[in-house]
Parts: structure tokens; sequence; C-alpha cells
């Protein structure tokens, strides 16, 4: 009962998210505001670029009005919350104990892994990641040590946004999430999805229930350990077409995990 | 989500279709790859990596500076409003400090700074890391005229950001100053420590320069062919050799799906076993430096203003979509903006002759202070592909029994390599004289 309780109260919050989502969406991009008494440039736009050439960096996006004010949201949540917070942890945790909690969380994302293996019909990954986890549960002690690596089964991601994606869903509109940053219509919903699975496996199979606080206690640290993993920082690219490279680098680079 | 974004970063760097490559080494060197090409991109395979301390293991604090009397920031860069960023890994007790400044389009935080913060730092040096004067955060913050490209006025910009670090740490305790750059940054290197034999502020004890260019617009005019000469069907069919790249490198990933696609060696891997060719790989160096060209050439277009891709007095905002601008500043290659903003600003600015700006840019300028600065060294490769043929003989000439040349590593490849880190190392913390490498001949 209790969990069918938190399901509904999960899936109301995915609903409310895209009903955020498809409200902010009513921003539109804004051009930019060309003087209509000067002078045109040196090299217009209208020179160089031509209607029927197709320019990569032209990633589907209408909703980037909204997009590029998350962007900048992102971007202010690194500075103040979320760099801050990585930081504390890496000065006050030590390393030994960092690596075993990290073990620990991504033991549980290598169920998603195994499931989404499974769903895109990849015998191979599904043997890898199904003994990873086994032997890491197992062996590796609930999995605070990754002896599946050393024993050849390294980690393989699989997520339900590839699992669409093998399927012939397109990628859809792109869309920056709010704290996670590039993704797109396609892959929010893989991210919902999978978000779902892991909260039932969590609380289901791993005899957490009632214990909720452990499963919000599980993403904050997966957010921490995602955002640590990752070198990047907002606006240091040193580029004024960050957005549009970003764009452009998050769809190749599905492409490229998809096998499209 | 964000987890792939490492990932694609590192896509960049390998738009490439991939044939099979024996890596032959110069018996005395053992640097694996003897291709300038891919040297340039792949760099230094970890297993050939000098052993240093990690990042996260040294203590590198990141700092703001404002700089004195500099112009008001536009909305469009309103992120570069926090000042000149700059980082500095300090020991705890009195030291010498290393000024390093880094090559073009490079910020202060990038892969080979941090190698020279972990090198440094372990030998016992500060290290302070300084972005190029070619990024948006140093022509915003630092540049008096936000036209960069000018190796004296970069690099007076340069020196008065360093002497500026120099007043506000005072909680450092300095035995001796050093300097280091890389590609542009070494160019830079040696015109700060000219500049400062006037105004004797830092007296140098050493300095080193890596891969600089000998002359900036020969080097630069190279690269923007790499990438207009290699693209097949020209710039226009841009698109195609993307998007074959895009396919080669899943085939190559699905092939291999236990390879960690973020993994260090995996471009490393994928090019031993499929060679991409010369062609793509001079395209994507081409494409890489042509990224960083514009950005710049954008930049300082909307900061002063100038009218070249964007119209004068054009209102962009925070949030204002720059795609359009983006496409259009793809395709304006350095030499444009040289002959029609760079040239024009600075003979306006010096009463200069077009040919004198151009002399300007090179480092036989400067040549009767090379010959005689005998605590300047040079480390280079004799198969840097952004030399012209005979650029390296002439480089050589310049720092008589003070050039370390390679037989190879490319442009700045081989930065990594355990003896090219060593000799850096040597280089500063002993008074040795540096010595030379076999080198064979150039080509």
């Amino acid at each position: 009962m209790k969990n069918s309780f938190i399901k509904t109260a999960l899936l109301r919050q995915y609903i409310l998210i895209f009903v955020v989502l498809l409200l902010l969406s009513a921003c539109s991009a804004v051009p930019p505001q060309e003087a209509a008494h000067e002078e045109p440039a040196m090299h217009p736009v209208s020179d160089i670029v031509k209607d029927d050439v197709i320019y990569p960096i032209d990633v589907y996006d209408p909703w980037e009005g909204m997009n590029r004010h998350i962007y900048i949201f992102n971007a202010h949540m690194d500075d103040y919350v979320l760099l801050p917070v990585l930081e504390a942890y890496q000065n006050y945790v030590p390393f030994f104990l960092r690596r075993g909690i990290h073990n620990f969380y991504s033991n549980l994302t290598s169920f998603e892994h195994t499931v989404n293996s499974g769903l895109q019909l990849n015998g191979e990954a599904t043997a890898n990641n199904g003994l990873r986890f086994l032997s890491n549960s197992t062996i590796g002690l609930f999995g605070v040590f990754d002896v599946a690596t050393g024993m050849g089964f390294p980690e393989m991601k699989e997520d339900f946004g590839q699992t669409m994606g093998y399927w012939g869903v397109g990628e859809g509109p792109y869309i920056v999430l709010p704290l996670l940053g590039p993704s797109n219509l396609r892959d929010t919903t893989g991210l919902a999805t999978d978000f779902f699975i892991i909260s039932d496996f969590l609380l289901n199979e791993t005899g957490m229930n009632g214990n909720e606080g452990w499963l919000y206690f599980y993403y904050m640290r997966y957010g921490v350990d995602a955002r640590a993993k990752v070198p990047f920082r907002y606006y240091e690219s040193g580029s004024p077409f960050e957005y549009e490279t970003m764009r452009l680098l998050y769809t190749s680079g599905r492409k490229v995990m998809i096998g499209e | 989500m964000i987890r792939s974004l490492s990932f694609t970063l590192s896509l960049l760097l390998l738009m490439t279709s991939i044939a099979a490559q024996a890596a032959q080494h110069s018996k005395d060197y053992g640097y694996p790859l003897d291709n300038r090409y891919a040297a340039t991109i792949i760099g230094t395979p970890a297993e050939y990596k000098a052993e240093l301390p990690t990042y996260q293991q040294i203590p590198v604090e990141e700092y703001t500076l404002k700089v004195p009397g500099h112009r008001e920031i536009p909305d469009v860069f309103w992120y570069e409003r926090k000042g000149l960023r700059y980082a500095i890994t300090a020991q705890d007790k009195k030291a010498p400090l290393v000024f390093a400044i880094a090559g073009t389009g490079a910020g202060h935080r990038s892969a080979k700074m941090r190698l020279f913060q972990r090198a440094f730092y372990q030998a016992g040096f500060h290290v302070v890391t300084l972005s190029s004067p070619t990024v948006s955060n140093f022509i915003l913050n630092a540049s008096k005229t936000a036209i960069p490209g000018n190796l004296k006025d970069d690099s007076i910009d340069l020196f008065q950001v360093m002497e500026q670090i120099k007043n506000k740490h005072t909680e450092l305790e300095i035995s001796d100053y050093y300097l280091i750059g890389y590609s542009l940054g070494a160019s830079q290197a040696a015109f700060v420590a000219r500049h400062d034999e006037q105004k004797n502020v830092f007296q140098f004890k050493k300095v080193m320069m890596i891969n600089p260019p000998l002359s900036l617009f020969n080097s630069v005019s190279i690269l923007d062919n790499m990438l207009e000469d290699n693209i097949p069907g020209g710039l226009d069919n841009f698109n195609d050799s993307y998007n074959k790249t895009i396919t080669n490198v899943t085939a190559y990933h699905k092939s291999n799906a236990k390879m960690n696609i973020m993994s260090a060696d995996f471009f490393y891997n994928a090019y031993r076993e499929k060679d991409p060719g010369d062609y793509n790989m001079q395209a994507l160096i081409g494409m890489a430096f042509r990224m960083s060209s514009s950005n710049m050439i954008f930049i300082s277009d909307v900061f002063n203003n100038l009218g070249y891709l964007v119209p004068k007095n054009t209102m962009m905002g925070k949030t204002t979509s720059l795609t359009e601008y983006s496409k259009s500043a793809r395709r304006v290659g350095f030499s444009d903006y040289v002959e029609e903003i760079y040239v024009p600003f600075f003979i306006g600015k010096t009463g200069s002759s077009k040919q004198q700006i151009i002399d300007d840019s090179s480092l036989l300028s400067i040549k009767d202070y090379l010959l005689q600065a005998e605590h300047i060294g040079l480390m280079h490769n004799l198969d840097d592909p952004i030399l012209e043929p005979g650029e390296i003989d002439t480089l050589k000439g310049l720092f008589p029994e003070r050039a370390m040349i390679y037989p190879h590593g490319g442009h700045c490849g081989n930065m990594e390599y355990k003896d090219n880190v060593a000799y850096m190392i040597d280089f500063f913390s002993q008074n040795k004289k540096p010595g030379k490498m076999t080198s064979g001949s150039a080509e």
C-alpha cells in the first residue's frame, strides 16, 4: 500500500515537471536586435549563411528561449550550490570512503543498465551488466568494492533514453534540464522512466520499505557523484557560442552511444 | 546525462574516420606517435605520461582579478563580469614561482596548464596559471585594445596582470620568478621577459618556450588552410564530413563496446587500429583552431563595436540566440581578420606600415634580444605542423645552445611525455645549460 502511494506521489511529481516545462516553453528565443538605421556588417550573416546548406550546429531547439534561461540558472546553481557542496564533500570525506559510497550506488545503477541492455536485445551487454551487478553485490560486499571491472565486466552504460533510441524513437526537441543540463524530449522521458525503475527496485527489492528518505539520499548522492565526474565548468570554454556547442556535442554524443 | 558530456567534449577531438599504423619511434626518444597530426590531436597516451600527482592532489586555488580602468562588459558576455580568472598552486613555504601562459584559445584551467601545475608543484614551485590573451575572459577583462594577436601589446597586458597578482598575493613567499608558455603563450613569454628587462619587476631566472610559432601569421595561415583545404567539397559540405565522423566513431564504439569511451586512451587505441588519414586529421586540427579564432573574432567585434560580423549597435542580451552568428563566425578565417581588422587597426594606432606590422608578429622581430638571452630556453619538435619548412632551423638559430628539439611530437603533443616533463623541470630546477636532443633532419 505504502509503495503504491509513493509511486503515485512520484508520478505526480513527473507530471508537474512536464507541465512546468510546457508552460516555460512559451518563451521563445530572442533574436539579436540589429539596429535598423545601421549599415550592415562587413560580413553580414545573410552573405555567408545559405538556406540550402545544412549546418550541424542547427539542432532542433524550438524551446531555445526557455533552454537558455535554464542554462543560466544551472550556471548559477553550479557556482552557488553544486560546486561548493562538491568541494566540501571532497575536502571532508576521505577518498576511500567516497570511493566506497560511489561504488555502492553505482552498483545499483548496474541494475538499471542490465534492464536497459535487455530491452535492447543486446545479449553481450545484458550478460556483462547482469554479471557485474551479481558479482559486485556478492563478492563486492553489496557493491562497496568494484570487483567486476577486474573480472572483465566493466560498466556498459545503457539508459532508457538509449533503449528508446534503439527502438527508433527520435530525439525530439532539445531540452536543458534544471540542474542536470543538456537533454532532449526522448532522453528526458527516458530519465523519468529510469528513475521509476530504480525507485521501484530500491523500494521493493532491497527491503527499504518505509525508508523513503534513503531514496532521496540516493538521488542527492547521484547528483553529487555525476557532477564530480565531469570537469566541465560553465562559461569557461572561452566561447561565446558555448550554448550552441554544448547542444551539438550532447546531440552527437548520444547518437554515438545509441549507435544510430 | 551530465556524464555523457565529458565524452562528447572529447568527441570533438576525433572527427575522423579511422588504417593500421605501426608506431615507429626513434631510438633515442620513446614518444610513441610519429605522425605529426596524430600527435597533435591525441597528445601523450597514458602509459607514456610523466608520473605526477593528480590535479585533485594538489592545492589549486582559483581567484579573480579586476584590472583597473577597464571598459564595461556588455550583457551578452555577462558571465565574464566577475573579472580575470587565474589560479595559484602554492607551496606552504618560501619557494620559486612559475608564471604559466596558455596557448591560443586555452584558458588557465586547460589540460596543459594543469600539467604545469602538477609538474612544477611537485618540483617545489608555486605555480600561477594565466589564460591566453586570445580567450574571452582575458580579452574582456585585461586587454587594452581588445584586438588580440599583437605580441607586444598582449604581452604588456600579461605583464601588468602578473604584476598585479604579485602585489595582491603578499602571503606568498617567493624566492625567484620563472616563466613558461606553450604555443602562442611561448611567444608571449619571450615578449614578457623582454619587457621585464626594462621594468625590472620579476628578473626571471629562467624562461621556457614550448612549441612557439616563428611567425604568428605564417602559422595562422597554415592552420586556416588545414581546415579549408581538407573538407571535401568545401566548407559548405562540412555537415557531410561531420556526419561521416560521427558514423565512424559510432562504428568503432560499437565494435569495442566494453571500452570506455571516456577513458584516456580511447582515441589512441582507435587510431592504432585504423588510421584516419592525414587529411582528416588536418581538417580536425584546422577546425579546432577555427573554433578558437572565430570565438575571439566575434568577441572583439562585439566588444569594440566594429561592425565586422555583427552590425554596429546590435542589441544582444543574456539569452539572445547567437546561433546564426556562430555560423558566420566559423566561416571567417584568422587571416581574414588580420587583413580586415587587425592590420588597419594597428596602422591607425602605430603609424607603422603593413609590412612592419606583419614582421612584428614574428620572433625574428626580437632576434637580438633572444640571441643574447641565456636564461631563455626553447623546447620544440622537428615535425611541428604549424611551422613552414625551414622555420624550425631558424628557431634553433635564435636559441644557440639553448634549443631542445625532439624528433617528433607534433604541435605540443609530447608535452606530457615523461622525458619532456623531466626536461622542463631540470631546466628550471638546476642551473645547467640545456642540452641538445638528437634531431635528425627536418622533414
